[in-house]
């Protein structure tokens, strides 16, 4: 390997302007160090007015740290236009699936309601009550469920016959259908929404959820689904169409 | 200093980075507002994303990141106070964090080069180009423009992620030392230290190519 000396102070040459304001010595003068560190803060104006003012008085004096100067300045302009240059883009699908990740997270994470076994809570209301009137009350409760036994033994011999009201019926299955899970732009109009949904031959049957998804029904068979599903994701004001994992299609 | 409005996809957004109205913008996100984050999303993002691609270099890495980011971002942001700096350092400093747990995911199953890495045999590599373009007795080339940068964009790939966060930070992101310190949770003396190195290094990648950096 070719042996490269490298120098610690910068490559180039000063201008003769440089020259005649330059110590005729190299070498940094006294108080070099702090002063030093500060130049690349000095190169993208960010250091204090008496940060400035220090660095300034050091500057007329110090040609190492004049020249480490144009190392920082050169970075200064180069670095902005090399990070315009990288790929990288703000963009609506990628703010959806960013939406997407947040809502699975959610459900995943968000921990079911809390519901304390009948059991424990009354053992705890038990263990702070006086032992006499606890006593009194299992006595009383005893007494009570003894009695309502009786009287359901001798009211209906038989077995009780079951009620079904028109709430209790099982719900509509969604059979033949497949659920689509949708986000739309803010501004779509109700007209819009009819339109699309029309054109799809689908309804809403779920939402909003906290993230502004619905799901949507369509009528799933004769490859109808990934039909649909062009048609909402090439609609302007849909921002996500995505289909529900069980109902997804091979 | 390029401001942070420059910088949004969309110009009705304002998101100049007044106190006030960082925080309102991020307790309206505690309070599950997504179109609170969304203003922050196409505010903040752009910027952010070209931080992290000069920090983990590949495309996909930065995706996974920012969405990392903005997923801490979503759960956290009622934790954002401005008293302790700008919403952009703090944002920064999530995404700094972020890359660098990816960066470190990463490594364990492939180890990135950087310059003491490549000092072995792409520094052979390099001292063979050397040879063969530069005069040996007038080494350094000033060059500006193009040229330059499609060098110092090499070099800058050679440094450590540590040491682009800090000259990324500080000269695209135009911010203070002591937001940097901030940012990447070190000391304000580790950053400029951090500094030093990052130039000396530069220096040397960009003798190695018979460029200099300065006028």
């Amino acid at each position: 390997m070719t042996e490269i000396s490298l120098p610690t102070a910068p490559c180039s040459q000063p201008t003769p302007d440089k020259e005649q304001k330059a110590p005729i010595s190299k070498q940094p003068v006294s108080g070099h160090d702090p002063i030093a560190e500060l130049l690349p803060w000095y190169a993208n104006g960010t250091l204090t007015p008496a940060e400035l003012a220090l660095v300034e008085h050091h500057l007329s004096d110090c040609l190492v740290c004049r020249q480490e100067l144009e190392q920082y300045r050169t970075l200064d302009a180069a670095c902005p236009t090399l990070a315009k240059q990288r790929d990288w883009q703000a963009s609506s699908a990628h703010f959806a699936r960013i939406l997407q990740q947040l809502q699975a997270h959610e459900a995943v994470s968000t921990p079911p309601p809390t519901r304390r076994h009948l059991l424990e809570t009354v053992s705890n209301w038990l263990q702070y009550t006086p032992k006499p009137i606890a006593w009194a009350l299992a006595l009383e409760t005893i007494t009570l469920a003894t009695l309502l036994l009786t009287l359901a033994i001798t009211t209906h011999p038989t077995a009780m016959p079951t009620f079904e009201t028109l709430s209790d019926s099982p719900k509509p299955a969604i059979a033949g259908l497949s659920r689509v899970h949708i986000v739309f732009a803010e501004d779509i109009t109700e007209r819009d929404l009819r339109a699309l949904l029309t054109a799809v031959h689908g309804r809403l049957v779920d939402g909003p959820s906290l993230l502004g998804v619905y799901t949507l029904a369509l009528p799933a068979g004769h490859g109808n689904t990934p039909v649909a599903l062009a048609t909402l994701r090439a609609h302007a004001r849909v921002r996500l169409a995505e289909p529900v994992a069980a109902d997804a299609q091979p | 200093m390029m401001g942070i409005a420059e910088q949004t996809q969309d110009p009705s957004i304002d998101v100049a980075g007044n106190g006030h109205e960082d925080l309102m913008l991020m307790r309206r996100i505690a309070d599950r507002d997504t179109q609170a984050f969304e203003t922050l999303y196409y505010g903040y993002a752009p910027r952010i994303g070209k931080f992290l691609m000069a920090l983990l270099k590949y495309r996909e890495l930065a995706d996974e990141a920012m969405n990392d980011t903005m997923l801490t971002v979503w759960q956290n942001a009622g934790r954002f106070d401005p008293g302790q700096g700008r919403l952009a350092s703090w944002l920064f400093g999530i995404a700094h964090n972020k890359g660098l747990k990816l960066l470190e995911r990463q490594r364990r199953h492939q180890r990135e080069e950087t310059l003491d890495t490549v000092s072995g045999d792409y520094g052979q590599h390099e001292a063979e180009a050397f040879s063969a373009h530069v005069d040996v007795d007038n080494p350094e080339r000033i060059v500006l423009g193009w040229e330059l940068g499609d060098n110092l964009l090499w070099a800058l790939e050679q440094l450590t992620c540590e040491h682009r966060a800090v000259l990324e930070l500080t000269f695209t992101e135009h911010c203070t030392y002591q937001e940097i310190a901030l940012i990447t949770g070190c000391p304000v003396n580790t950053v400029k230290t951090r500094m030093f190195h990052a130039r000396k290094k530069l220096t040397e990648l960009l003798a190695l190519r018979g460029y200099a950096v300065g006028s």
